[in-house]
């Protein structure tokens, strides 16, 4: 394969059949284009576009920047955390006597509930003897 | 450094001298044409890629710098062209009348017979066969018009490691489809 390569590097590059023709097509191509000189001074005429670009990309970089702290800054700012709705049994009743106070009163108000006769209607009554029968 | 003859034609061009810049055309213009013709195989349009080269050459005269060569800078150019016309244009494939020419060239060994532009046509339609525009590129460059790996980051603007593993992959494609046509 290597040999075949340098074959072809050895050969002549492809001839251009009517090189004259080509080069007057070329020439003629030329003739509606400005000289480089002149480019170069209709380049200095258009100068201040760049500069508005440069200015807009500028203040764009700058927005963009402003945008990103902004997003840091909200996200960093620390949130309140979310008041547990329901503790466990020992975090209810450490070192807060005022919740433990308040849970011994439910248990008493619970056990004088449990000891008070209770009051039943007819219906019950009769249901219950009823049912001792 | 560009040849004297190089930058004295183009200090001249820079001041609209249009005859200095069709000597540079005719000194130029048969090396233009070799790359586009293995790149896109067609001599038609690789005329129109010389053309429009030369075209480039001349509104962009005052962005070139005298202190790189003139060649690199116009085959910057010419290559950029031959790339985006390989892009837009459908894949051809290699037909059994190509492959003959390359067995014929192969088998030719002892004879330094110089290749007409069709037959260069059909041996880079046949050996370029599968190769992605990027591979194709850095495969003319480097293996047909022989620039050094450095002249062809160059002219790519590819790095190193791209212009390797191209080259490699190209190479790897040939082989196997030279193996295919029954070569070592």
């Amino acid at each position: 394969m290597d040999d075949l390569f340098s074959r072809l590097q050895a050969q002549q590059p492809p001839v251009i059949d009517d090189p004259d023709e080509l080069t007057e097509r070329i020439m003629q191509g030329v003739q509606g284009l400005h000289a480089p000189a002149e480019r170069s001074e209709v380049k200095v005429q258009d100068s201040r576009r760049p500069t508005l670009f440069v200015a807009l990309r500028a203040l764009s970089s700058a927005a963009a920047i402003w945008l990103i702290g902004v997003f840091f800054y909200v996200y960093s700012v620390p949130t309140r955390q979310p008041q547990p709705t329901a503790m466990s049994a020992t975090q209810s009743w450490v070192g807060n006597p005022q919740l433990l106070s308040s849970t011994l009163q439910n248990v008493r108000t619970s056990y004088q509930r449990s000891q008070q006769p209770q009051m039943l209607s007819y219906t019950q009554l009769k249901k219950q003897l009823y049912e001792k029968d | 450094m560009p040849s004297t003859t190089d930058q004295q034609l183009i200090s001249q061009c820079r001041e609209g001298n249009k005859d200095a810049f069709r000597l540079l055309v005719q000194t130029h213009q048969r090396r233009v044409f070799s790359l586009a013709l293995k790149m896109v195989g067609d001599e038609e349009e690789a005329k129109d890629i010389v053309q429009e080269t030369f075209l480039r050459v001349w509104q962009r005269l005052g962005d070139y710098d005298m202190q790189r060569p003139f060649t690199t800078w116009l085959y910057v150019i010419a290559s950029r062209l031959c790339f985006d016309r390989l892009r837009s244009m459908k894949h051809i494939t290699a037909m059994p009348a190509d492959e003959q020419v390359l067995r014929d060239f192969a088998s030719d060994s002892g004879t330094q017979r110089q290749l007409e532009n069709r037959e260069w046509v059909s041996i880079v339609r046949t050996l370029a066969d599968g190769l992605s525009p990027k591979q194709r590129l850095v495969f003319t460059l480097s293996l047909l018009e022989g620039l050094t790996p450095q002249e062809v980051e160059q002219v790519t603007g590819f790095t190193a490691s791209q212009v390797k593993s191209n080259l490699y992959v190209a190479r790897q494609t040939i082989r196997e489809r030279l193996n295919r046509l029954g070569y070592e």
